[in-house]
């Protein structure tokens, strides 16, 4: 039904890319092998060639589901920014105690600690370095 | 045992909190087969004990003496805290979550971590990377998720209280599916800082104990404003939740939600509940029919909106700062982060995430509606009971749809308590209360009347 719905209406999505490229990547119902690619870039996530079947699959059933909300029709709802009610909520610009150096540094991987410091993977380096 | 028996003899000294103390971990090696904990802190729980056997007073805190276990989500100074993730195998907090913290000041004693699906992704305790949470009810079935193991470490009488969050029933669920009392309180009632995040506009953070008036006494301890978190109440007071437990619920207006009653139910859940039904209605409540008509639509909302925070919250896990590589994710939260990842995508935002904050919207003003006619909510809190181990881990979106019950509440930001109701084919059944936000008094009130009746 909801794959119907979106015939119907010959909707076209497209995906933004971290390289600020466009990628028209199907209907809304369809996943296909280079869709869970595109999202795993996206992600920062390694998929096995094996799991890339099993993730059509189940990612198509997910997002054609999730898709029923297109038969709503109610366009114009105000949404509220917290679900309680709470808005602009900020604190006192006052200084207080955050965790100290030496416990700031005790998760991390002894390899990345250099004088102290935390070494990153660079901002500009290819995204498998990270 | 209750909390609130064992507290009455430390109190009068006919047991000591180092028995306490080591008769639960007496329980957990009898139960090992639960696999109901990740870690267990033995050592630090035996001295907690011991100093308070030395130090105790009448007006020593709540839960003084009392062994209790966490969900392993809740971070613990200096004890490992996983959230059942292998990202997180080695981690060991620098600091406790604020809840840990008032847990602490109350003078309870932590003897473990327990197990959960991983990230709290999972209604079925299945997703953990340590393993499945069996059901004390039935080993070959699952205890249900994400807050596994705390609801069987409850229901097996290991601990009499062990936290859990509830981001879309995790804590209901697994207490319908065990036979104990779970709480999910308001969104903004406990504070959030400290819990390994799951989806942060929603995460309550609730508890598992035997009985409804343990469930009120824990509340008084967990409930407040925290510095910390932003979006827990500085404006509503906390009272003594426990002076509820046992009131008359006569005239109180009870709404019986008729959209969970229709198709997909176990038919003998459903005579538990119409059941629950008749008995408030002889104790003196009216008894009304009230319908949520966006609800249908809830699951669908919730797996676009939660998955976006998942993909948002786990983004932070690159093995930089703490925790293994992203490449240690599970399938579960892999197929959560991608999920979140499309929907939030340019070109897909609107149809899917915008969308679904509006439909988040209908569905709470359908909750606001019912609660003009009703004082509280009544239905079941799962459709069925506890299903068998891998019956559902080969299709995601079955497993989803177990939440059908339990995460409407979530997306509202409401309150609700599922109450043991009894069995089906030897299995617990729960019946769920659901109250206005900021409004659990009612959830004890009315659910303490439940308890009473079964």
């Amino acid at each position: 039904m909801v794959a119907d719905v979106l015939k119907k209406e010959n909707w076209s999505f497209r995906i933004k890319t971290s390289a600020c490229l466009y990628a028209t990547i199907g209907s809304m119902s369809t996943v296909d092998a280079e869709t869970i690619d595109h999202l795993a870039k996206l992600s920062r996530l390694t998929i096995q060639t094996e799991e890339k079947n099993t993730l059509v699959t189940q990612l198509s059933d997910i997002i054609t589901y999730i898709g029923r909300l297109s038969e709503l029709r109610d366009s114009i709802i105000p949404v509220h920014e917290t679900i309680n009610g709470l808005q602009d909520v900020t604190r006192s610009d006052e200084p207080r105690d955050s965790l100290s150096p030496d416990l700031a540094l005790q998760n991390v991987p002894t390899s990345r600690i250099r004088d102290h410091k935390i070494v990153v993977p660079g901002v500009f380096n290819s995204p498998t370095d990270l | 045992m209750s909390l609130q028996t064992l507290r009455k003899q430390l109190h009068l000294k006919e047991v000591s909190s180092r028995e306490l103390v080591t008769q639960t971990f007496e329980k957990i090696k009898e139960n090992h087969e639960l696999n109901a904990f990740i870690t267990l802190c033995e050592k630090e729980a035996l001295e907690a004990a011991d100093h308070f056997d030395k130090n105790s007073t009448a007006s020593s805190g709540a839960l003084a003496g009392i062994p209790i276990a966490l969900k392993d989500a809740f971070s613990t100074k200096d004890i490992r805290t996983t959230a059942g993730s292998l990202v997180l195998d080695e981690y060991i907090p620098p600091y406790d979550a604020s809840v840990v913290k008032r847990l602490k000041w109350a003078g309870a004693i932590i003897v473990g971590k327990t197990n959960m699906d991983a990230w709290a992704h999972g209604s079925s305790g299945e997703n953990s990377d340590y393993g499945p949470t069996k059901n004390p009810h039935d080993l070959a079935r699952i205890a249900g998720g994400s807050s596994s193991g705390s609801a069987a470490a409850v229901a097996a009488g290991i601990v009499p209280m062990a936290t859990g969050t509830d981001t879309g029933g995790s804590v209901r669920l697994p207490a319908s599916f065990c036979g104990v009392v779970g709480l999910k309180p308001t969104y903004g009632r406990v504070s959030r800082y400290g819990i390994v995040a799951m989806g942060s506009s929603f995460d309550s953070i609730g508890h598992f104990t035997t009985t409804v008036h343990d469930s009120a006494a824990v509340l008084s301890v967990t409930a407040g404003h925290d510095f910390h978190d932003a979006t827990s109440s500085s404006s509503v007071p906390v009272p003594d939740y426990t002076e509820w437990v046992g009131k008359s619920v006569k005239g109180l207006r009870v709404g019986l939600i008729t959209d969970f009653l229709k198709e997909g139910i176990d038919p003998q859940i459903k005579v538990k509940v119409l059941q629950t039904a008749k008995e408030l209605e002889k104790a003196g409540c009216i008894v009304e029919e009230v319908s949520l008509p966006h609800v249908e639509y809830a699951m669908a909302c919730y797996y676009i909106l939660v998955p976006a925070e998942v993909s948002s919250n786990l983004a932070r896990y690159d093995g930089v700062r703490f925790g293994a590589g992203r490449e240690a994710f599970a399938d579960e939260a892999k197929r959560r982060i991608m999920t979140g990842t499309f929907t939030l995508s340019s070109g897909y935002y609107d149809a899917y995430y915008h969308k679904a904050t509006q439909v988040r919207q209908l569905i709470k003003q359908d909750f606001e509606n019912a609660f003009e006619a009703c004082d509280v909510l009544l239905g079941p809190t799962s459709p069925t009971t506890a299903f068998k181990l891998g019956e559902k881990t080969a299709d995601p979106l079955a497993m989803y749809l177990s939440d059908v019950y339990v995460c409407p509440m979530n997306l509202a930001g409401v309150p609700a308590l599922s109450i043991p109701a009894g069995t089906v084919d030897s299995l617990p059944v729960g019946v769920q209360v659901v109250a206005p936000q900021y409004r659990e008094e009612l959830l004890f009130q009315v659910g303490s009347k439940i308890e009473k009746m079964t």
